[in-house]
């Protein structure tokens, strides 16, 4: 593997970068439109701050394998445009269906633990519930690999630029 | 635990992680200025590897600052002052700070990881003056959002 490659501090700044930078633009939004008031108001402190952990801790998995997958031409500067956002949306898809499955497994099983000797669950409206929530969790997380993507091959190559100017060779 | 004691840990770490943004990157501005005496290699070295560890402890940071930023507006919850008043667009305006702060330092990281992995000829380089600009940058992103953020709070 390549230096680049082998970054830990890449993999941990990105991904903490791309939960960030999600979260900020998700809260801008729903305060400008208004909605961010009533949300918050309606939502547990701990609750948000699990959720909060749990897509910085989905975000820098699917980061870390969209980074270990992309091969060593992000270093050299090279950087496949096309490659790298298909690489983008597919892990942000997959980091969607991620954040939608903690949670949603702890509910069913709360439902089917505090449910056992009563009623049954609407099997079939679970299922079509999960899966109309799992494509729209697919849905956001490639809009929102696309975008992210889009942000990260710009920094990238400003960075390559950069460190270009100061002549530094790409190899050792 | 109360709710008051919740918001006041919240708060108490949203201030210790932006004191870690601001004086890191203070120590690191002032590090490669009083470090220039040095053998060009070695304040290379030593430059490289202080970046290289406020970076991993930054992004630690950045995690926490947003995560309780939003407990924080969370405490507000309903009475959340709207995007048309003084204070939302203040709100609105520390938020764009934020992203912008966000962008900047992934490409300071992205330099450091580059600087870092290519086993430079660090004594070649301008070295010195890129890390001060970019560690000043940061500092002063960061005071510029935590002005905001007292004008927010008692403003």
């Amino acid at each position: 593997m390549g230096p680049w490659r082998d970054s830990r501090l890449l993999e941990w700044s990105l991904g903490t970068f791309h939960t960030g930078f999600f979260f900020t633009i998700l809260v801008t939004l729903l305060y400008v439109t208004g909605a961010l008031g009533s949300l918050l108001a309606g939502l547990n402190t701990a609750v948000g701050l699990a959720a909060f952990a749990l897509l910085w801790l989905t975000t820098w998995w699917c980061t870390r394998r969209a980074l270990r997958g992309m091969g060593g031409n992000t270093w050299e500067g090279r950087v496949n445009f096309r490659a790298t956002l298909y690489r983008a949306m597919v892990w942000g898809g997959i980091n969607g269906l991620l954040f939608l499955i903690g949670p949603l497994a702890i509910f069913i099983l709360f439902s089917i633990v505090s449910l056992a000797g009563g009623n049954i669950p609407n099997l079939p409206f679970l299922l079509l519930a999960i899966l109309i929530g799992s494509i729209i969790a697919f849905g956001v997380g490639l809009l929102t690999g696309l975008v992210l993507g889009l942000i990260d091959s710009v920094l990238f190559r400003i960075s390559r630029r950069i460190v270009q100017r100061l002549h530094v060779p790409h190899d050792r | 635990m109360t709710h008051a004691l919740s918001g006041l840990l919240i708060r108490w770490a949203h201030l210790a992680a932006f004191a870690l943004l601001l004086g890191g990157a203070i120590l690191l501005w002032g590090l490669s200025r009083t470090s220039r005496s040095l053998e060009p290699a070695e304040h290379g070295r030593l430059m490289l590897l202080a970046a290289e560890r406020y970076e991993t402890l930054f992004w630690a940071a950045i995690g926490l600052i947003v995560a309780t930023g939003v407990g924080n507006l969370g405490a507000i919850g309903d009475a959340l002052p709207g995007r048309e008043t003084l204070w939302g667009v203040r709100l609105t305006v520390k938020l764009a700070g934020v992203l912008v702060l966000l962008a900047f330092s992934l490409l300071r990281t992205l330099l450091i990881v580059r600087l870092k992995a290519a086993g430079v000829g660090v004594a070649a380089l301008p070295l010195a003056k890129v890390l001060q600009t970019l560690y000043v940058g940061t500092a002063l992103l960061t005071i510029s959002i935590l002005g905001l953020a007292v004008w927010l709070a008692h403003g």
